[in-house]
């Protein structure tokens, strides 16, 4: 995103709009901070500026990942999917890609207010890559990586800033307790917040396998259903 | 030199030259820009019996400290002149760019003297300021002037700001202004008229690099916050949402609406002028000053009725009340196109608001039939006989020749009754589209006024600063007499900060704050105050040299003619006035007899200089 300093009138009325804080006053114009900001559009949609002076062009390779990532309206040119990931584990009841014996995971990196570089999501993406996690073909980040084997992303991205990313993968159960030791540490030099959530098919019984190793790992647990698409009814075989 | 640019542009038009004049700090800090600084060129370089149309009149166009910083309010500029309608001294104000622009140009201001053999005006740009050709903008009206000008240079909107005197002004039109930023309006005492007489049809200023040096840009950045705050919280956000285009309902209902020409107090149709219904119906858009985040100022089409289609600006609520109630015409979208048709053709909506109304009901009583107005039917709310009266004012046409002098010279020569059916004061200069038998305060403040216009506000935002009576009783004449002496000056603060009212609403304490921020001056509160009297003292000193006298300082029979009807019917201002008068020049400090500020109050305000 851009503003005209020529036709600015520094009425600061965008500057609330930001969700990356990156309009800031400077020699009486508006200014956008070209590095921090995500091209996610929140300033031009508001309608907020009185004269119309906030700029958007699309911008070219590697940029372009900046509006697809932060602005839930496009679309991944390349995955023809819409904002930032999947439909992960909301539709696991029709879809069926989690089965018994894995764990489906994502990792959301960034917030508006913070954001996330792809510098960050390379870091987690090794270490879940090297734990023996599989990244899911469509997501947009998997699309990102240089090597799926390795989780490395292309070097060429990794500066760029976008409102959030995500993660998805699946690995066999049984690597738990690795995969979550290993987040641990790799968290401590990722430089913005990010989340993880799981997914892991009950047992006939009702029993949840996952409860167990959490509880081992102490960490606290709250189990979500995030059929948020729609709970649907069992299709696929799992 | 911190907050100013250190110098004006100086520009004689008899010889066809511009140059660069430097400005002294002491002279600033005394007068601090806009207002002050032009009564001061006005007193030392213009002979105050020379008449207003002498090459030898001087126009100074002025931004001050503040112009140029983001403080909403700050792209405002001030005229000083010797004005046509009172001949004595002028200020009035213009919101929009200007002020912004020519200050990151380098310019503090402008002083035009001298008169031009042929068309010119003048093109401020990065790094310096020409004299050009202006006979292609000959008769081409104030928004026409501004989009030729820009297509000339090669600029695109808001990368330049116009002002401009239309016909009106060219063909002298006493009460002719200069308009700009699609509709913006210096309009009072005839500053137009004083352009017009020079040939000098335009200034325009391109946006240019801001190298403005403040002592505390911070400290301005964070005012600049706190002055918007501010107006969204004036008034629970009234201006700051709506501008004035929800006045006419409440300016009825206080019975301070001028309606039909002051024959009555009562226009039922008021409602449909009410800016919540007009603003969504006619596609409404901001359309901003440099700075200021209000809704103010708005562009917008007309979407219903005989004039659906046409463009403007929005009305003030002044263009509302003259072409309004005022005519007695009830279609806000007529009232859209014939403030916009008076403001393209250069001319002071107020007075030609009361021109208009006093010859309807001149019309109305056989005082003026159609053959003496070259065949226009004056009928009360007659829309376009107004438009082609207008046009034949702006171009001096048939009897539009005699109303092109204001109401006041028109009813004299007409003679008769019909000089006490007009709206004036024996000044010159006339009220502001309000009915004032509805607001004492700014009655008295039109016909002691020394700027031609009003100088004072009874919404002061610092109550106890400036003394004002409160709580206040609008009807009791020992009030009115002690807001108007109390408050003198609070205005003209603003005017030589060059502030817009709407944005600071004469917040005295924040303009310090600002004025120091921006100069690093330190200057008391007290010392502010004393430059808004200073400027108005010192504009008085003019006038009474240049004739005035006090019975001069009279309403016209109907300005302060009791109200036949509505809420303020029972309050006739006209047995008080002498009383109101005598206790207004005791607080102000002037002899009753000659006018004159008395020693003490000249030597308070160190003007000794200007009384030799």
């Amino acid at each position: 995103m851009k503003i005209d300093g020529d036709i600015c009138i520094a009425c600061e009325a965008c500057l609330p709009y930001c969700p990356m804080e990156a309009i800031n006053m400077k020699d009486n114009v508006a200014v956008i901070d070209q590095d921090e900001c995500v091209d996610c559009g929140v300033c031009l949609k508001s309608g907020v500026c009185p004269v119309d002076c906030i700029i958007f062009e699309p911008a070219p390779w590697p940029r372009s990942l900046r509006t697809t990532f932060s602005d839930p309206r496009t679309e991944h040119k390349e995955t023809k999917i819409a904002g930032r990931g999947t439909e992960e584990m909301k539709t696991n009841d029709v879809t069926g890609r989690f089965k018994r014996g894995w764990v489906g995971m994502g990792c959301e990196f960034g917030r508006p207010g913070i954001g996330t570089r792809f510098r960050d999501v390379d870091k987690v993406a090794q270490v879940l890559a090297k734990h023996g996690a599989e990244f899911e073909p469509k997501n947009p980040v998997t699309f990102l990586m240089k090597d799926v084997k390795t989780g490395k992303i292309r070097e060429d991205v990794l500066n760029e800033k976008v409102l959030s990313a995500i993660i998805e993968c699946i690995f066999p159960i049984e690597k738990f307790k690795d995969v979550i030791t290993a987040l641990k540490e790799v968290a401590k030099e990722v430089d913005t917040v990010f989340s993880v959530e799981c997914i892991n098919r009950a047992d006939p019984d009702g029993s949840y396998p996952l409860r167990k190793l959490l509880v081992d790992l102490g960490i606290p647990h709250y189990i979500n259903g995030k059929q948020n698409v729609s709970l649907g009814r069992p299709l696929a075989e799992v | 030199m911190y907050g100013s640019t250190g110098k004006i542009l100086r520009v004689d038009l008899t010889q066809g030259k511009v140059w660069d004049e430097a400005l002294e700090e002491a002279a600033l800090r005394k007068y601090l820009g806009g207002t002050g600084l032009g009564a001061k060129y006005l007193f030392e370089e213009v002979d105050p019996k020379l008449d207003w149309s002498d090459p030898k009149n001087i126009v100074y166009l002025g931004s001050g400290p503040l112009g140029g910083t983001r403080i909403p309010g700050c792209g405002t500029i001030s005229f000083t002149t010797k004005g046509a309608m009172t001949n004595g001294a002028t200020s009035t104000q213009a919101n929009g760019n200007f002020g912004a622009f020519l200050k990151w140009c380098g310019y503090d201001g402008i002083l035009v003297q001298g008169a031009s053999p042929s068309w010119k005006y003048i093109y401020v740009h990065e790094g310096g300021a020409e004299l050009r050709d202006a006979s292609y903008l000959q008769d081409k009206d104030t928004w026409e002037t501004e989009d030729a000008i820009k297509e000339e240079l090669g600029y695109k909107e808001r990368t330049m700001s116009v002002f401009s005197i239309g016909p009106a002004g060219e063909n002298l039109v006493r009460f002719a202004g200069v308009f700009g930023d699609r509709g913006h309006a210096a309009a009072h005492n005839g500053v137009g008229a004083v352009l017009g007489s020079k040939k000098l049809k335009a200034f325009a200023a391109a946006r240019a690099t801001n190298k403005l040096q403040f002592v505390d840009a911070d400290k301005l950045g964070e005012i600049a916050k706190k002055t918007t705050e501010g107006a969204k919280a004036f008034g629970g956000g009234g201006v700051f949402n709506w501008g004035t285009s929800r006045v006419v309902p409440g300016a009825e209902a206080g019975g301070w609406l001028p309606v039909k020409n002051y024959l009555t107090d009562i226009f039922p149709e008021k409602d449909l002028f009410d800016g919540a219904r007009v603003r969504p119906l006619f596609q409404s858009k901001n359309y901003p000053c440099y700075g200021c985040a209000s809704h103010h100022y708005e562009l917008m089409t007309v979407t219903e009725g005989p004039y659906a289609g046409y463009f403007g600006k929005e009305p003030e609520y002044e263009q509302w009340a003259s072409w309004g109630p005022q005519i007695y015409q009830t279609d806000p979208g007529a009232a859209v196109m014939l403030s916009n048709e008076c403001d393209r053709l250069g001319m002071d909506t107020n007075e030609a608001g009361w021109v208009v109304g006093w010859v309807m009901e001149c019309y109305e009583k056989g005082a003026l039939k159609k053959k003496d107005l070259d065949g226009l039917e004056m009928t009360w709310g007659n829309v376009e006989a107004t438009r082609a009266l207008l046009k034949n004012i702006a171009h001096r046409h048939g009897y539009g020749n005699n109303l092109a002098e204001g109401v006041k010279r028109a009813a004299e020569k007409l003679g008769g009754e019909a000089v006490n059916w007009a709206i004036f004061t024996d000044r010159g200069n006339t009220p502001r589209g309000h009915d004032h038998r509805g607001r004492w305060v700014e009655m008295l403040d039109t016909v002691v006024s020394n700027t031609g216009t009003l100088e004072t506000q009874m919404l002061v935002k610092n109550k106890k600063l400036w003394n004002m009576p409160d709580p206040m009783d609008i009807f009791n004449p020992e009030h009115v007499v002690a807001a108007e002496a109390n408050s003198k000056g609070s205005m003209t603060v603003s005017d030589c900060l060059v502030q817009c009212w709407f944005t600071s609403f004469n917040d005295t304490e924040t303009q310090t704050e600002a004025i120091n921020a921006a100069t690093g001056w330190n200057m008391s509160l007290e010392e502010v105050m004393k430059v808004g009297r200073r400027a108005v003292t010192l504009m008085r000193i003019y006038n009474l040299k240049a004739g005035l006298t006090p019975d001069k300082e009279k309403p016209s029979p109907r300005y302060c003619s009791q109200s036949v009807d509505g809420p303020n019917k029972d309050k006739p201002i006209a047995p008080h006035w002498e009383k109101m008068m005598d206790r207004y020049y005791q607080l102000m400090g002037w002899d009753r007899k000659t006018g004159m500020p008395l020693p003490e109050t000249i030597k308070e305000l160190g003007l000794e200089d200007f009384t030799k």
